[in-house]
């Protein structure tokens, strides 16, 4: 029944009404005058130029399709007017989210700047894709949220860090299949190393920013809390968000790893060592399979029995599944080379038991016996050969059972 | 008598960007009259914040003209303009800083960085498109 309403909704799942989506990006014609950034940047082709639609000086004007646009943000981003350091108008950019609006963000950053303590100060930025880690909030640890690390323009940084509303931040972006967007962690990089606009302000103290792209940072941000902590008058020059360091232990640590391989390897290719035949030697293999029989014969259910059974379980034989082991002996020239009890395989113990034993032994005429017990007999044999075969040097000679037979073969 | 004053030879031939350098023009002065006058501190920053934000976009529209243009000394004129972009956010630190001192130093620089960009890169630009 379950299953039923499960496919049903499958079934239907294309016709059903597309979950709700945020509000599109909007265009602020007040405050665009055409400069394409958001265009170059929007990884979903959402943003395109047209002749402007206003009696302005400007020749064209951004235009959002609603149909492209998947609200991430990263047009925000790429915004030269999305700037949090306007305050004489209203903060409304050239483009900017309806319902997570830069000015929404500034009051954000501005609200979790007021209340953080100490002199490790650090805020938090996520994204859609971040893990989950609000339990990292304290009286020094503040979090906002934006929809796509990207989203956030540049000069937030500068502005949070030069009025001192934190004293370092830490980026805590998605990673991989946790994202929700494309190109937010590698326009931020970009744009933070000042190889895309808008650029991070060279004037900004690099040290106090740090980037995380997926998991929960715990370490890194315990790291980069010592590392702004001992910033501030320190005569020390740390290095750059520890990578160099962490990037030179790797290489040591990376040889010693291929060295072990190699001493691996070449330890198997000279180990075990494979015996090959000696000379005048021949083989003979013990390979076949064969199911012991049932511990319990089978038993007639009588019709009361029966009765009990709900209908579709009634079957007239009830019969056990567990199989008796085999037992094996095999002997050459009176000696005896192999004697073995196989169990029965599979969990419930009514496979078939299987041999595989392989003796090297000298050519010439020898005398072969091999005897099988599978009813569990004390003395004597269910089943026996005896043979004399003659090996020629290197000849391979294997003893089977036929089971249509019922009788052992050597060939 | 305003700072700085609107000149034909400064028109560069776009009418948005004409356009732009006119109302820095007039951001400009209007700072120029507020740090003469009364300098509230707060109100300057804000008309501060404004012209950054302003110049911001002004330089991200030139870049784009001149990369359409195939403008060949495109990578030096983007370094100036982030040159610029990091001195008037030196200058906005100063004053928050400083407003009196901030605020003299303000005078001074505003005006010779505006008609830097004027005289050298945007005429060199003009004649480039």
């Amino acid at each position: 029944m379950l299953l039923a309403g499960f496919s049903l909704l499958l079934f239907l799942a294309p016709w059903l009404p597309p979950a709700a989506k945020p509000p599109v990006a909007r265009v602020d014609l007040e405050n665009c005058n055409g400069c394409e950034r958001c265009v170059d940047d929007c990884p979903y082709g959402a943003v395109m130029m047209q002749p402007r639609s206003d009696s302005s000086s400007y020749a064209q004007e951004a235009v959002v399709d609603p149909s492209l646009c998947v609200s991430c943000g990263i047009c925000v981003g790429a915004c030269p007017t999305a700037t949090p350091f306007r305050q004489a108008t209203a903060l409304s950019p050239g483009i900017d989210l309806p319902d997570l609006s830069t000015a929404m963000l500034r009051a954000e950053v501005e609200a979790a700047g007021a209340i953080l303590s100490g002199s490790d100060r650090v805020m938090i930025f996520t994204c859609t894709g971040s893990a989950p880690m609000r339990e990292l909030a304290d009286a020094s640890t503040a979090l906002v949220a934006v929809r796509c690390m990207a989203h956030l323009p540049p000069s937030f940084l500068d502005y949070i860090l030069s009025r001192e509303l934190a004293d370092g931040v830490f980026l805590a972006g998605c990673q991989g299949s946790d994202c929700e967007y494309r190109l937010g962690a590698e326009w931020t990089r970009q744009r933070i190393g000042r190889q895309r606009d808008p650029h991070l302000r060279q004037r900004i103290d690099r040290r106090r920013i740090a980037l995380a792209w997926g998991g929960k940072p715990v370490h890194a941000l315990a790291a980069f809390r010592r590392q702004i902590s001992s910033l501030p008058g320190a005569a020390m020059e740390l290095m750059p968000h520890g990578g160099n360091l962490r990037r030179l232990s790797r290489l040591p640590l990376q040889a010693i790893f291929y060295g072990l391989f190699a001493v691996a390897a070449s330890v198997f290719a000279a180990w075990p060592v494979f015996e090959l035949l000696q000379p005048g030697q021949a083989v003979i293999s013990l390979t076949f399979s064969h199911a012991g029989q049932r511990l319990k014969e089978c038993r007639r259910l009588d019709q009361a029995e029966l009765d009990k059974l709900p209908p579709n379980m009634r079957k007239p034989m009830d019969c056990q599944r567990e199989r008796r082991p085999v037992e094996l002996v095999f002997r050459l020239d009176g000696e005896i080379l192999y004697q073995a009890s196989l169990p029965p395989s599979g969990v419930w113990e009514d496979g078939e038991s299987t041999v595989y034993a392989r003796f090297p032994v000298n050519s010439g005429d020898h005398q072969l016996f091999i005897g099988m017990n599978d009813s569990g007999r004390e003395t004597g044999f269910d089943y026996q050969h005896q043979a004399v075969i003659s090996l020629a040097p290197e000849q391979n000679v294997v003893v089977e059972f036929d089971h249509e037979r019922q009788t052992f073969v050597v060939r | 008598m305003p700072l700085l004053q609107w000149k034909p030879s400064y028109s560069v031939g776009i009418p948005a960007v004409d356009f732009e350098h006119r109302e820095m023009i007039g951001m400009i002065n209007g700072l120029y009259g507020q740090l003469e006058n009364e300098p509230d501190a707060s109100a300057v920053a804000a008309v501060l914040g404004e012209i950054h934000a302003q110049i911001s976009a002004h330089f991200a529209l030139e870049e784009r003209l001149m990369r359409e243009a195939g403008y060949g000394e495109y990578a030096e004129h983007k370094g100036s303009h982030e040159e610029l972009l990091e001195q008037i956010r030196d200058l906005m630190d100063s004053h928050a800083d400083d407003p009196q001192a901030g605020g003299a130093l303000l005078q001074r620089s505003l005006s010779d960085w505006f008609g830097l960009h004027f005289s050298t890169f945007d005429t060199r630009l003009h004649r480039a498109l």
